[in-house]
């Protein structure tokens, strides 16, 4: 099948880019980065007609858990399907002669490095200002030993399916980190093993949050409605919530 | 730590979350007037002297009615400063705009809370004008005995409504709180943190049946007097 491809090709941060189109020739079988691949080596045969050289974009496990692959696919991080990270979105998804745009994240946060690559380390400044835990070295503790509630674990578990790719902050309209943080605070507060840095957690969280210069909340749903791991607009509720039980009890 | 280069530091009602639990707040203080108002003014259907005198009732609360006032105006003038904070920062956010964007879950009521409240805003300012001043359209009478004059507050609002144009700019005014309400009331219950899990599907429709029995218990009493129905 034929593609026609809008992408967004920049030279580097200081570059100001443009969209630039491509012809292709993929099959249905083929993911959509495999497709980038096959560009890429049309793009490498013929350095004379394509000086732009190779499309630079970010992904590496390819099966849609290490959260690196990005891409904002006609307008939707991740592309069209629910919950599907690009990697795992297939060319049977598009028909012949379709016409797709493919531009990089776009938030103050994640300034474009390169084409479709953006540097996403502010998501890593806001995980280590708080989204760890405390816990003694030496042999692995035995499992179980810890006794966590069904409906807690269950929950724990669902916010630490957040592979922090960044396609909630791609999605919202106002660039707001709140899904990917809300998630992270969740997930540890809803586990005894997060419970002693439970309040300084998400005061630090999102202190850095704000000071990364991502936008707020304003409840459109956006973030969820792209999360490749379908995050619950519940994780911000519930972030909203402990930032307000943390100021409650640091004011006593 | 290595997060201390990008902390902002800033006292926590700043964060983008407590200026946004500021406006829900505020704003839960102007819906809770907004549907006691409305309650107030369905009484134009009791007719003249009961409607009055409501009127004389809230002028006679004195120091707290005058409370109220500056409590409103405040929460109004807390309520738009947060909200232009907070838009000029989410503005900030995302400096370069995408050529391409779907959107996939969000609604109009959303989208359009900036033009929804500045709707409202204006509003305010006209109705203020408009009945508790009375600078604007009929002058406000008055009737009864030399030494008890009651101000006849319901010819008033019965003469005004039965002009389609002042009845037009109402009707306006109710689509922009329908519209603002739709999404600030559930907005504000996930702000403050309650709407989750079981609590998510039920308060996510109180937002909009707020906002429209809101707008439309505000255009009963016009539409009424509008087609006849209520006359002076």
């Amino acid at each position: 099948m034929k593609i026609k491809l809008n992408v967004w090709r920049q030279s580097g941060p200081k570059d100001s880019g443009g969209l630039k189109s491509y012809d292709i020739e993929v099959t249905e079988h083929m993911s959509f980065l495999e497709m980038f691949d096959v560009l890429n080596e049309q793009l490498l045969k013929n350095p004379s007609k394509h000086p732009e050289g190779p499309v630079a974009f970010d992904h590496d496990c390819r099966e849609g858990i290490c959260g690196m692959c990005s891409m904002v696919i006609d307008g939707v991080p991740h592309g069209p399907n629910k919950a599907t990270t690009t990697c795992q979105l297939h060319m049977r998804s598009y028909k012949d002669g379709d016409e797709i745009t493919v531009e990089p994240f776009r938030a103050k946060a994640f300034p474009v490095l390169r084409d479709l690559v953006v540097d996403r380390n502010s998501f890593d400044r806001i995980q280590q200002a708080g989204g760890y835990i405390s816990v003694r070295t030496g042999a692995a503790p035995d499992a179980n030993a810890i006794a966590i509630g069904k409906a807690d674990a269950d929950d724990a578990f669902d916010y630490a399916a957040c592979i922090g790719c960044g396609a909630c902050v791609a999605a919202c309209p106002n660039a707001s980190a709140m899904l990917f943080v809300g998630a992270k605070v969740s997930h540890l507060a809803k586990v005894p093993q997060g419970q002693v840095e439970r309040n300084e957690r998400v005061l630090r969280m999102v202190d850095t949050m704000d000071g990364e210069g991502f936008g707020g909340c304003t409840n459109h749903g956006e973030c969820e409605a792209s999360c490749p791991k379908a995050i619950s607009l519940d994780a911000i509720a519930m972030l909203n919530s402990e930032l307000a039980r943390a100021a409650i009890s640091s004011a006593k | 730590m290595a997060a201390s280069k990008s902390s902002s530091r800033g006292p926590l009602w700043s964060s983008t979350i407590g200026l946004k639990v500021l406006m829900a707040l505020t704003g839960l203080a102007m819906v809770g007037f907004l549907l006691g108002h409305m309650a107030g003014h369905l009484q134009v259907f009791a007719g003249r002297d009961a409607y009055n005198a409501y009127a004389k009732f809230l002028q006679g609360l004195g120091g707290l009615l005058w409370g109220a006032r500056f409590g409103l105006l405040g929460a109004i003038g807390l309520h738009v400063f947060a909200a232009l904070k907070l838009n000029s920062r989410n503005s900030d956010a995302r400096p370069q705009a995408y050529a391409v964007k779907t959107n996939k879950a969000t609604t109009p009521y959303a989208i359009s809370m900036l033009y929804s409240g500045y709707t409202i805003l204006a509003f305010v300012g006209y109705h203020i004008a408009h009945f508790t001043i009375g600078a604007v359209h009929t002058p406000i009478e008055t009737y009864g005995p030399s030494d008890d004059l009651i101000h006849d507050v319901f010819t008033k609002y019965v003469v005004d409504f039965q002009n389609p144009v002042i009845f037009l700019l109402y009707a306006a005014a109710m689509v922009g709180i329908a519209m603002h309400l739709s999404h600030a009331v559930s907005s504000m219950f996930r702000t403050l943190g309650v709407m989750r899990g079981k609590y998510r599907e039920p308060l996510s429709k109180v937002g909009p049946v707020v906002g429209y029995v809101t707008a439309i218990g505000f255009l009963i009493p016009p539409a009424a007097c509008l087609l006849g129905i209520v006359t002076v």
